[in-house]
């Protein structure tokens, strides 16, 4: 087939494009500037289009088959939440519109879990799910407007949709640090390796673009699909990443307002440096909750994911060799080998 | 033995330093006419008679004189004049003055070759009407043409300099806050541009010794004395000229007429230093008077000392510079810099005054400076080692020196060592290692997931050291080489961070080391074995080891790393004797390998994959100095100013506004205030140049 995929340069974006050229489709990108990852991939053709024109994505779409829209801004806090809502929601309506005028059969839409609700108690969501009257960060709204808005748009224009809800994305290449993996990062920077109650469910990145692609195929259209990995308490998720770098934790349970003034403080400091926070406090409104989920209904397609520990490692792996780590921190850890394992090494090419 | 590196690798030194040379002291009275006096040094120095080197051989040849502009005590222009004139007189049709504007001249004011000459009264034409052409030296410059074990191997040096057919260098008498007096092997360290990271000393003294003055001339008519004669003008009538055949012996002339050892110029020390330099008293081959000059006060030792620890980096030398030299009318920060004239109020009369109460008063001053320093030294070589500048440094030994035995008994040396670790268990750090002879004994492993072939093809055995981590830099020359052009044998000099880290905040030193290697290539093993040698600044009296690749089957290469080391623990940590507490000892040993050598085959995976990996910062030459730490407080204290002038609530506003989305998803803020003082500020401190 021929595939597009936006967002191509994302965390999962990328994997996506890697599947769809493992599974021996014939795959574009549209992407926001040349001299991308990428590069790397001479077979893929590369279209910069910004996500919100219609007629130059339509362009770009021209003899395509499927489209994956995995492009989407997934951040917290006031600061970016108009340009959450923009790219998120506005943006995948532009897409969806584009394809339909393009002529596109299917367009897969990455959403989120987040759409499929939350418990107080450990119980697991499925696609039943929805947000209930629970305070959520505006990310979690505009995916839930960004899935109205994809099947609205589908419908008038004679696209099928089918709505991709990975859970919390783990893996590389991390050079741009996305909420999920910050998750293993905080902690790692964490003086107290503090855990949190509530849970979640992660899923490795490498999962979560084989389930686009499987959903590419045999997805239902109109329906939503939750590409979930294993279901963790934060306690647990926070011991393994301890156990993997070889260091002491959980060594404290640090309830939601503890953690809602200290994200302040990060936010503060965010500011003051120009950085992006590592944490927000609209993060930290969320924890006690349990964002459990099943991923049952993908998994009768034929959907498999990892153990929670691979997600995880795959992450450490790329932090490890990422920007966002200092080095003070990394020597200080005892690197396991499922860590060193869970990343490839790649040759540099050689120069003549 | 063969050769191999750069320029032909195996280096001896030249000619120039080996031979003995000859200084003249001549001394008049306040009276007497500078032109006289240099005469009379030159014609009793020799150089200038028929036969000796300055004299000219063609008509086309060139002398450049490399003359101290600096203010505020430049030389007499009246004197390189006369200088001019001699010059002349023997046959050199083309003279040139060259001078330099460094980064403290720029701070004064001074933007150009040009101004500083005029400053010092150099007119172009000599009193007896003859012109000569002030040149930048470093406008046209080249690569050096050095032995590579040289600090200036791989630079860029003043080609006006290097093609010169005589060159002579010129500097003022004047005492000096960090090196007791500014000597002619200081003044000649101008005529390199220096890689970032070198240190000025090892600079002038490889310029010295590869591209020294063919006659050396101080400027004693009237000298500077005081805590810091060459920044702050306190004139001593002392109507001498010294000229010699070398710049280190009109330097060792100097010192004895400062009443002070040569070797507390730094770069006269490390000239003094050099593998192959002079081993007899130099001061044996001056003629003249000697006698310290009457009057003459120089920096106090202490003070000297704690000038020396505060300025560590150019930055810190600027802001040293700024605030205990005499504010200039051309001073460009005098009139917005709200933080210097602070600053100066507070040292500048113990300067000027003199007398032991006010050198023990800035020396407080300045030591607390350098404590401040030194804490934020260890905090960066703690937590952000990318802030530490990384160093260039010349190798510090004569690699030609050794013979080819010295080289194969490496191995014969650390092959028995390595047996000794083959029964120690792992450590709870991964490691085996065990104390042996006071030092440690260490192996240390790990199978990383690529082909022996593919690593060994991008992972270069014969660099592993400089790999490691927490290396500063170094300086590496091979003296054999195989069929393949693969060093055999090699000459190391290594510069690491004080290990463990955490030493820096007890004092400790670099590690600096001057090593042999000896380097195999096998089928299924690679083998770099390294014995130590020396160490320049006493931080480790032993580090030898080896580094092996092994072929460990399909897709995989075990890296295995072995040494015997004893680093020498500052004072502070020595006097614990932590050897009584092996309970808390050998954690901190097992715990210190684990860190330091689980980054270094970090580094070696990110070597593989072309990530990069060195910490420490490399300063682009071409950047601009580092600027002066007052900088930082002064824009600190604009923008407090700015803001309260606008008021917080519009600050807040303006930090607080939306960001515009456009259609690509890109977010545009709108930008800070720009233009006024700040800019100008930010534009003043962004001069071209190597701070010096």
């Amino acid at each position: 087939m021929r595939v597009l995929v936006t967002g191509a340069t994302g965390l999962l974006g990328q994997h996506v494009v890697r599947a769809a050229l493992d599974a021996g489709h014939e795959v574009r990108a549209v992407v926001r500037r040349r001299g991308t990852p990428l590069d790397a991939l001479p077979s893929v053709r590369q279209c910069a289009a910004p996500i919100t024109d219609v007629a130059r994505l339509a362009a770009a779409m021209e003899n395509v088959e499927v489209v994956v829209h995995c492009a989407a801004v997934y951040a917290y806090g006031a600061d970016r939440a108009a340009e959450v809502e923009q790219v998120n929601v506005v943006g995948t309506q532009r897409v969806v519109g584009a394809a339909a005028a393009a002529g596109v059969r299917r367009v897969v839409v990455t959403s989120s879990s987040v759409t499929c609700g939350s418990s107080v108690e450990p119980v697991p969501q499925d696609e039943t799910g929805r947000l209930g009257d629970e305070v959520v960060p505006r990310y979690f709204t505009s995916k839930v407007r960004q899935e109205q808005a994809a099947l609205a748009a589908g419908e008038s224009g004679g696209v099928e949709v089918v709505l991709a809800a990975p859970t919390v994305v783990l893996g590389g290449p991390a050079d741009r640090l996305v909420p999920s993996n910050a998750i293993v990062l905080r902690y790692l920077l964490d003086p107290v390796r503090g855990t949190y109650p509530g849970g979640c469910n992660v899923v490795g990145v490498r999962d979560a673009a084989a389930g686009h692609l499987l959903l590419l195929e045999h997805g239902a259209a109109g329906e939503r699909y939750l590409l979930g990995g294993e279901n963790v308490s934060w306690c647990s998720l926070h011991a393994t990443i301890s156990d993997l770098v070889g260091v002491p934790g959980p060594l404290a349970l640090v309830p939601m307002p503890v953690a809602y003034a200290a994200s302040a403080a990060a936010e503060a400091w965010a500011r003051l440096t120009a950085r992006d926070p590592l944490s927000t406090r609209e993060e930290a409104l969320t924890i006690g909750r349990w964002h459990w989920y099943s991923s049952a209904k993908a998994a009768a397609l034929g959907y498999v994911a990892r153990p929670a520990r691979a997600a995880v490692a795959e992450s450490l792996a790329w932090l490890l060799v990422g920007p966002h780590l200092p080095r003070w921190v990394r020597e200080g850890l005892r690197v396991s080998p499922e860590v060193r394992a869970a990343r490839p090494l790649v040759p540099r090419p050689l120069v003549p | 033995m063969g050769s191999g590196g750069k320029n032909g690798a195996v280096v001896r030194l030249t000619e120039r330093v080996e031979r003995l040379p000859r200084a003249v002291v001549v001394r008049g009275t306040a009276s007497t006419d500078p032109a006289v006096l240099l005469d009379r040094a030159l014609t009793d120095v020799g150089v200038l008679q028929p036969g000796g080197v300055g004299v000219a051989r063609s008509t086309g040849a060139r002398a450049l004189v490399l003359a101290a502009l600096s203010p505020p005590v430049p030389v007499l222009g009246s004197l390189v004049g006369a200088l001019v004139d001699a010059l002349v007189d023997r046959g050199w049709l083309w003279v040139d003055v060259g001078g330099v504007v460094t980064a403290l001249d720029r701070d004064r004011g001074f933007g150009s070759v040009a101004t500083l000459a005029r400053s010092a009264g150099l007119t172009g034409q000599t009193g007896r009407g003859r012109s000569y052409q002030v040149v930048d030296l470093l406008a046209d410059v080249v690569e050096a043409s050095v032995p590579a074990q040289s600090v200036l191997s791989g630079g860029a040096v003043s080609r006006a300099w290097t093609e010169a057919d005589l060159r002579v260098v010129v500097a003022r008498s004047a005492s000096d806050l960090l090196d007791g007096y500014p000597g002619c092997v200081a003044q000649q360290a101008y005529a390199a541009v220096a890689d970032s990271g070198a240190d000025p000393a090892d600079v002038g003294a490889d310029v010295h010794a590869y591209l020294g003055a063919d006659l050396a001339v101080i400027d004693g008519v009237t000298s500077s004395h005081g805590p810091a004669g060459s920044w702050v003008l306190r004139p001593l009538e002392t109507g001498t000229v010294v000229a010699a055949t070398s710049s280190l012996l009109a330097d060792v002339a100097l010192a004895a007429l400062h009443g002070t050892d040569p070797a507390v110029s730094r770069p006269v020390a490390a000239a003094l230093r050099l593998p192959g330099g002079p081993r007899s008293p130099l001061a044996a081959d001056i003629r003249g008077d000697l006698s310290p000059f009457p009057g003459w006060q120089g920096p106090h030792p202490w003070l000297r000392d704690a000038a020396r620890r505060l300025a560590t980096s150019p930055g810190a030398l600027r802001s040293l510079a700024a605030v205990v030299a005499e504010s200039s009318a051309a001073d460009p920060d005098t009139a917005t810099d709200p933080i210097l004239p602070a600053l100066r109020a507070l040292v500048a009369p113990t300067v000027t005054g003199g007398g032991p109460a006010t050198a023990a008063w800035l020396s407080g001053v300045l030591l607390a400076g350098s404590a401040a320093a030194q804490a934020a030294g260890a905090w960066s070589v703690m937590f952000v080692k990318d802030r530490v500048r990384r160093v260039e440094v010349p190798l510090a030994m004569d690699a030609g020196q050794w013979t080819e035995a010295d080289y194969r008994a490496v191995d014969q040396h650390i092959r028995p060592l390595e047996r000794l670790l083959a029964d120690v268990p792992l450590s709870a750090g991964g490691v085996r290692w065990r104390y042996h002879e006071e030092s440690v004994l260490f192996e240390i492993a790990r199978d990383v997931a690529a082909p022996f072939g593919q690593w060994c093809a991008r992972v270069d055995i014969a660099a592993g050291i400089s790999l490691m981590a927490d290396y500063l830099g170094g300086r590496r020359v091979p003296v054999a080489v195989d069929d393949q052009g693969r060093p055999t044998m090699q000459a190391e000099r290594n510069v690491y961070l004080p290990q463990p880290n955490y030493l820096a905040a007890w004092g400790g030193a670099p590690i600096d080391v001057c090593k042999l290697e000896l380097v195999e290539y096998g089928d299924r093993t690679h083998r770099l074995a390294w014995r130590t040698v020396s160490s320049a600044n006493g931080s480790a009296s032993r580090d030898d080891g080896s580094m092996t690749f092994e072929d460990a089957g399909p897709d995989r290469t075990r890296v295995t790393v072995r040494g015997w080391q004893r680093f020498i623990l500052p004072p502070l940590l020595a006097g614990a004797d932590l050897d009584r507490f092996p309970e808390i000892k050998n954690g901190l040993v097992d715990d210190a390998y684990r860190r330091f050598f689980s980054a270094t085959f970090d580094n070696l995976e990110a070597c593989y994959e072309g990530r990069p990996f060195r910490i420490g910062r490399q300063v682009d030459p071409g950047s601009g100095p580092e600027p002066p730490w007052t900088a930082t407080a002064a824009m600190l204290v604009d923008a407090a100013r700015s803001w309260l002038a606008e008021g917080p609530a519009a600050g807040a506003e303006r930090g607080h506004a939306e960001p515009v989305v456009d259609d690509a998803g890109f977010r545009h803020f709108p930008g800070p205030q720009t233009g006024g003082a700040s800019a100008a500020a930010a534009e003043r401190r962004a001069w071209p140049g190597w701070p010096r």
